[in-house]
């Protein structure tokens, strides 16, 4: 049942390693800034040439 | 406090403040489910699958409660994995989400829990999780405004982690 994985979904919890939770942290953080990265990338490039 | 809806979207807007409360909130419940489901050496790989799907996927969330729209996404990606592992996983995601897969000691530790809640808060909980009623619908049937009623739920969640963790 749906409803029952669900249930055991919210109501267990397991706390991953701390290499694996700190790595996909970062990992989804970094592509926050990814847009910006490759703006100031492309306008390095740009004032490079 | 801000309601995991508020924060999902403000992380919709950008906000990495956001992403990190709900990562902190949702990380050990996505883990214990993925652990239970997945042997260990898939079972790293698939956590960071599904951070990653909710991170590509935010701009379809639309405002509906949070936690049952971040499980339907869990729960897309378990199929997808094993099917993607072949034949043999095939049972496993048959019995996936099927009331078989969970054990007898998994469900008398959950009517337990729902037991030890107080009454008004064990109706809430079935009638939200249980039989999948909205905010709107609660709000109409009790009385009490939606605010109210989340607040409420939170309060509920939050009993039932604590009567598990003891």
């Amino acid at each position: 049942m749906k409803n029952k994985a669900f249930f055991e979904f919210l109501t267990t919890k397991e706390l991953p390693p701390v290499a694996l939770r700190e790595a996909v942290k970062k990992d989804i953080s970094l592509s926050f800034h990814l847009h910006s990265i490759v703006l100031r990338f492309l306008s390095f490039q740009l004032l490079g040439a | 406090m801000k309601t995991d809806e508020q924060l999902m979207s403000e992380y919709q807007t950008g906000s990495e403040v956001a992403f990190s409360a709900l990562y902190d909130k949702y990380t050990p419940m996505v883990y214990a489910f993925i652990k239970k489901r997945m042997r260990s050496s898939e079972q790293d790989d698939l956590f960071q699958k599904v951070w990653r799907k909710l991170h590509e996927k935010r701009h379809l969330y639309n405002g509906q409660p949070f936690g049952p729209w971040f499980f339907v996404l869990i729960r897309h990606l378990l199929i997808d994995e094993y099917r993607s592992l072949g034949r043999r996983a095939r049972d496993r995601e048959n019995q996936l989400f099927d009331d078989s897969a969970m054990t007898f000691q998994d469900k008398d530790l959950i009517e337990d829990l729902l037991l030890n809640l107080p009454q008004d808060a064990r109706e809430l909980v079935q009638k939200y999780y249980l039989e999948e009623m909205s905010y709107e619908e609660l709000e109409s049937a009790s009385g009490l405004s939606q605010a109210n009623l989340r607040q409420r739920l939170s309060r509920a969640i939050r009993g039932l982690r604590k009567s598990y963790e003891k």
